[in-house]
């Protein structure tokens, strides 16, 4: 009888030991293995290498921040910023790549796939005036055929007043629709209302770098 | 031999719910901070000359930082953190496996509606980030936001904890895996599923010096 109960007792040790070992071996929030607890106290000049190193890192650093202005945009929010160093120059309500697909129906498997494009760019043409030639998806979402007639591509005052090319047929451009700015609607080119697209075209040079997240 | 089981849970459960009241440290110059700041920097910099857009997670200051060329684009607020299984968090890890989002197929556009769309409200707000090399964040809320999941993941660590010490096979999970799991709201975990790309590189900090 003591032996079973004792053995029952060390059984209750042990399964209370493997419920809370894994729940509290985290590492708490905030607590690290070089950083948090009592530090022993350390002068300024035994610091100074450190500091130095530091600041040499934070220069370096701050040299790839672009001299001029440059662009920001939001894809989640749609949002198209104008910055110079920290400070913003514009905010512009965007309307940004849908996310959705088309199907090629001359290649089975392969699609069309409407996103803006993400990563670090640079603006690469500006337009006044632009037309807009339509590609092969823009006639098969309509249910229509991809005319052999080059000239049947052109459309004239879709694009609005001005694009910025940034590379691979994507622009930032104007629009017939405002009441879609501030939503997820385009096939990946970001559009503006025709205020906000003639600042940024004024603003941005060949060569004013463009993030898009 | 139940009060000493509600004293292990407590021990156990307890700091994780304490966890969403830490608040970041203060600024200090130490040395080690210094040091951590250095290396962060450093590894900062083999991504900034890309033109590329990748994410800082500073432990510490409870935040996610998404930048590119060294500037600060976007920032998302971490309520509290945990690491499950340590290892080195220092290094630059890359996007492996992020969740799928499925796509709407585009349809012909009218002038005054908005066709099917992915948009940001469509973003999970619990999910997992592979990255390589053996890294996995969890993504999460907290217990009051979502009180039900948390639970159900306490219980899947466990086990997976217990079974590693029992030697049973846990099929799902790669022992060598340093894991992570972020509390967030669940607003900032869907910028974060929108703004995780394939590949995206990402940098892991604990420095508790004061941000420019």
């Amino acid at each position: 009888m003591f032996q079973r109960k004792t053995g029952l007792k060390i059984a209750g040790l042990g399964l209370i030991f493997l419920i809370t070992v894994p729940l509290s071996a985290r590492t708490p929030s905030g607590l690290t293995e070089t950083i948090d607890g009592p530090h022993p106290v350390v002068s300024r000049q035994a610091l100074q290498p450190l500091l130095a190193r530091h600041a040499t890192l934070k220069k370096k650093l701050s040299q790839f921040t672009p001299a001029g202005h440059y662009i920001v945009v939001d894809t989640a929010h749609n949002r198209l910023h104008v910055r110079q160093g920290k400070d913003i120059v514009l905010t512009a309500v965007a309307s940004t790549g849908s996310g959705t697909i088309l199907e090629k129906p001359d290649q089975p498997g392969s699609q069309w796939v409407f996103d803006t494009p993400r990563g670090g760019f640079s603006i690469q043409s500006r337009l006044t005036n632009p037309v807009w030639v339509k590609p092969d998806w823009a006639f098969l979402e309509e249910g229509m055929n991809v005319p052999s007639n080059p000239a049947e591509r052109v459309e004239q005052g879709i694009l609005g007043d001005y694009a910025l090319g940034f590379g691979k047929g994507y622009f930032i451009h104007g629009t017939l629709y405002p009441r879609l700015l501030g939503k997820n609607v385009t096939h990946g080119c970001i559009r503006l209302s025709d205020d906000d697209l003639k600042t940024v075209y004024k603003l941005a040079k060949v060569g004013t770098p463009l993030m898009i997240f | 031999m139940l009060f000493l089981l509600l004293i292990g849970l407590y021990t156990g459960l307890f700091p994780s719910l304490v966890l969403s009241r830490e608040t970041a440290h203060r600024p200090t110059m130490d040395a080690a901070a210094l040091i951590e700041a250095n290396r962060l920097l450093e590894e900062e910099l083999t991504l900034a000359g890309r033109p590329q857009i990748y994410m800082v997670l500073d432990l510490t200051a409870h935040i996610i930082l998404i930048k590119s060329r060294g500037i600060e684009l976007h920032r998302l607020p971490i309520t509290a953190w945990h690491q499950v299984r340590k290892g080195s968090l220092n290094g630059v890890f890359r996007l492996r496996a992020r969740p799928s989002v499925s796509r709407p197929k585009a349809a012909a556009p009218a002038e005054n509606t908005a066709p099917a769309a992915i948009e940001l409200q469509h973003m999970p707000e619990r999910y997992d980030l592979a990255f390589d090399p053996g890294l996995m964040i969890s993504v999460g809320q907290t217990v009051r936001e979502r009180p039900w999941p948390w639970v159900k993941s306490l219980v899947h660590e466990w086990w997976n904890h217990v079974a590693g010490l029992l030697g049973i096979v846990v099929k799902t999970e790669d022992w060598a895996t340093i894991k992570i799991h972020l509390t967030v709201s669940p607003d900032t975990a869907r910028s974060l599923a929108w703004t995780m790309t394939d590949g995206m590189p990402l940098i892991i900090g604990r420095t508790v010096l004061a941000r420019d």
